[in-house]
């Protein structure tokens, strides 16, 4: 869109300081004519076909050419400056500090912080009995674990639901296994030797993580997890009975 | 460029001159912990490489109390740095300052003897008074806990007294007094024994992130904003006016923030919502922080009177945000958190957040000190060397933190998401390749860490002793 005129105003006057029809669209602006201070410039373009658009700029008229030591690295030096040696802060005489606030309060704060800290590690120690915590049994529900129709194979024991729950976290839910660290059982041959399954199963292997269950479950289930792993996936090994793990404890 | 200035350095003050030893022993104890640390990760890659002689846990305790020791001594050392200069006078009780000091010295080295050679004891008072306390990062011994109470104390006595002397109060001063008030009040959460172990915890946390989310953080903004105003010039009214905003954010968010360590430690379960809100708006002072450093640098082209200093400052505030900001924050909402909880993602956030806030502050500290340690100061303070101590260190840690972060990546995923945290989980994340390959990564990675420190060492010892060559970044 063709500019038509651009009218520029400064601060609130209502008269236009310049009114510009022609590029380049420029006004020249004098420190010396203006109040030391903040000073607001509104520009309106107008364009073809009555259009406009509005912009505001702020900006700062100084006389005094002088410059905090601290911004002289700010912009390159072009004109001779007069430079304040010292920060504005620091001019003003120090503030002395009030004892009270910046002595006494923090003594107090301090030992307040500690009183807490102390109060409560003393209520954490008498409130809490060294004794088990009563922990409750949760109902599992590992992947597969679903105990779709039991197969009740010895004494009503449901040896593929003990599997889920006890042994597929390591073992597999399908017997397979974890590579070189947790044994398949999924056509796993040492499980043909029914005396050895049940005494690992039993006894576990120490020195590995394998963990002994025989004091976690009964004879009868117990027969149910072994019968059940030499029974599944294809291992046709045969189930064994509770006699079997009575007399192989 | 550099020139030498006309000025020689004047008469330090005792009290920058213990700043100097707290220095000197800052980094000795920085190059303990890097050691450590390369032990431990070539301990990842070979698990029975010195165990039982020098196991893991050992090794950790080492490396992670080196750390929270001297980024402390660090700190310290800068503010016995800059409170003379600030009060325009001696610090008063600088003889206390001095005894209690070599006390510390001595007793972290019994400490450290102790955790080397004894290593453990059996769980009864004995070992907790003398021997180790058992919580991670704190795990110093009680004598030797009432050991550092004490030297707080003293040091908070040195600054309010000082000030009181001289007559003088400025916002850094009266921030810096009541952040020194939490600092030493707060170790003593960490002193406790209960049989609750959730109430353990609660209390322990109260050292870990209140110190290190609260009362570090703070402090880190009143030495940065000494040494802006010393580095840049900055006007004291802006370097106070940002201190004052970043502190109430800080305390604003990051008290209740403390949250984001009790979602699964067995508190009440209000403190999800709490923490989960809280802890993320934490970034936000991190985030003013970087916007201040940056604008005063960049305001000032970069131009000031120690280079190394300058650099190490403007690290701090990208590694602060980035570090404990960004990577802090990908773990903090309790959704997030929920699987990716104690995995190498919070190792990896660690790393980045303690280098970047606390390790960027005391470089920035040390090398301000060293400026003033030469017959002739050399203005601005520049070598070749230091920018490849910072390379190698910068690199090295991003490095570390990446391996961290994809190890700990793996583990969220395929131990927590997709397979339940169950011991068939854990064996699958542990031998994933993107776990395992990562470890031989973070070891090189420390490796080239570790040749940084030396360079590091080295440029300090000899860094403006001749004017900079010509080609040094200018
Ligand atoms: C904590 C993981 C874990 C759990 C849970 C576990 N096992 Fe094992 N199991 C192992 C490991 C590891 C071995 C291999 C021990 C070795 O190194 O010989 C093993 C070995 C075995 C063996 C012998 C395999 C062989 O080839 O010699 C059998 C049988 C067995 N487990 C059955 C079970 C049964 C049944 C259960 C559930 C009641 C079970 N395991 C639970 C980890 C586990
Ligand atoms: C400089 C500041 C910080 C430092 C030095 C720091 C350091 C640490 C360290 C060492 C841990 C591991 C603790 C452990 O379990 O042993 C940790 C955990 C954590 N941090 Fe920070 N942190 C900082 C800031 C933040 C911020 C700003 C946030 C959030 C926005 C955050 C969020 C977390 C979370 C969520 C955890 C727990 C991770 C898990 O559940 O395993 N941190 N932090
Ligand atoms: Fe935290």
């Amino acid at each position: 869109m063709d500019i038509v005129r651009v009218e520029v105003y400064l601060d609130d006057a209502s008269e236009p300081l310049a009114v510009v029809t022609e590029p380049p669209f420029n006004v020249r602006l004098d420190p010396a004519e203006l109040g030391e201070g903040e000073h607001a410039l509104t520009v309106v373009t107008h364009y073809q076909g009555g259009a406009k658009d509005h912009h505001e700029y702020a900006f700062d008229v100084s006389h005094k050419n002088n410059v905090f030591a601290g911004h002289i690295s700010r912009a390159p030096l072009r004109a001779p400056i007069e430079v304040e040696l010292v920060d504005a802060v620091e001019r003003e005489n120090p503030k002395a500090p009030n004892p009270v606030v910046y002595g006494l309060l923090p003594l107090a704060l301090f030992l307040l912080v500690v009183v807490v800290s102390w109060y409560i590690a003393v209520r954490a120690e008498s409130a809490a009995v060294d004794e088990p915590t009563n922990i409750q049994k949760i109902a599992r529900s590992v992947a597969g674990a679903a105990p779709s129709a039991a197969k009740p194979a010895a004494g009503g024991a449901d040896g593929e639901a003990l599997y889920a729950a006890n042994c597929a976290s390591c073992h597999g839910a399908s017997g397979e296994g974890v590579g070189s660290v947790f044994p398949a059982l999924a056509g796993n041959d040492h499980l043909a030797d029914a005396a050895y399954t049940i005494d690992v199963i039993v006894n576990g292997k120490p020195g590995t993580a394998m963990p002994a269950f025989g004091s976690r479950f009964s004879d009868e289930e117990l027969a149910a997890l072994v019968s059940y792993v030499r029974t599944s996936w294809n291992n046709s090994f045969g189930a064994v009975s509770a006699e079997d793990v009575a007399s192989a404890r | 460029m550099s020139t030498f200035a006309l000025r020689q350095p004047g008469e330090l003050y005792e009290s920058q001159k213990l700043a100097i030893w707290y220095f000197v022993v800052a980094v000795a104890l920085f190059g303990a912990q890097i050691i450590f640390g390369l032990l431990l990760a070539y301990q990842y890659i070979d698990p029975d490489f010195l165990y039982q002689k020098l196991s893991f846990m050992t090794n950790r305790t080492v490396h992670l109390n080196a750390m929270i020791v001297w980024l402390l001594v660090g700190m310290m050392g800068g503010v016995y740095w800059f409170l003379p200069v600030e009060t325009g006078r001696e610090v008063v009780g600088i003889k206390l300052a001095k005894f209690i000091w070599w006390v510390i010295v001595a007793g972290v080295s019994v400490v450290v003897l102790v955790y080397l050679l004894v290593q453990i004891g059996p769980g009864n008072a004995f070992t907790l008074w003398f021997i180790n306390e058992g919580r991670e990062y704190v795990e110093a011994p009680r004598w030797a806990d009432i050991a550092i109470v004490a030297w707080v104390a003293i040091f908070l006595f040195n600054v309010i007294a000082t000030a009181l002397a001289a007559r003088r109060i400025t916002g850094l001063l009266g921030v810096l007094i009541f952040d020194l008030v939490a600092l030493g009040a707060l170790y003593t959460a960490g002193m406790h024994y209960t049989v609750n172990v959730t109430m353990d915890q609660y209390l322990w946390w109260w050292v870990v992130h209140l110190w290190v989310e609260a009362t570090w953080e703070v402090l880190v903004g009143v030495v940065m904003g000494w040494s802006l105003m010393y580095l840049l010039g900055t006007p004291r009214k802006l370097i106070e006016t940002w201190l004052f905003l970043e502190v109430a954010l800080v305390f604003g968010t990051g008290i209740l923030g403390l949250g984001h360590h009790y979602f699964w430690i067995g508190t009440p379960e209000y403190w999800i919502g709490l923490g989960g809100f809280f802890s993320a708006l934490e970034p936000l002072p991190l985030v003013a922080m970087v916007v201040h450093a940056v604008y005063d640098s960049g305001a000032h082209r970069m131009h000031t009177v120690n280079k190394p200093a300058l650099f190490w400052a403007i690290t701090q505030a990208f590694g602060n945000f980035i570090g404990a900001g960004v990577w802090g924050f990908m773990q903090t909402l309790p959704q997030i958190n929920m699987y990716s909880h104690g995995t190498q993602l919070a190792a990896a956030h660690g790393h980045f957040s303690f280098f970047g806030a606390y390790v960027g502050t005391v470089l920035t500290l040390v090398y301000i000190a060293v400026q003033h340690l030469r017959p002739r100061i050399q203005i601005p303070l520049n070598s070749k060397l230091w920018s490849w101590a910072w390379g190698l260190l910068v690199f090295g840690i991003i490095a570390i933190v990446a391996s961290f972060t994809i190890s700990g990546f793996a583990q969220t995923m395929i131990e927590r998401a997709e397979l339940g945290s169950t011991w068939n989980a854990f064996i699958r994340s542990y031998t994933h390749p993107w776990y395992t390959n990562t470890h031989w990564w973070r070891f090189w990675a420390g490796v080239l860490f570790l040749l940084g420190y030396v360079l590091l060492v080295w440029d300090l010892m000899t860094i403006g002793r001749k004017p900079a060559t010509e080609g040094a970044y200018d």
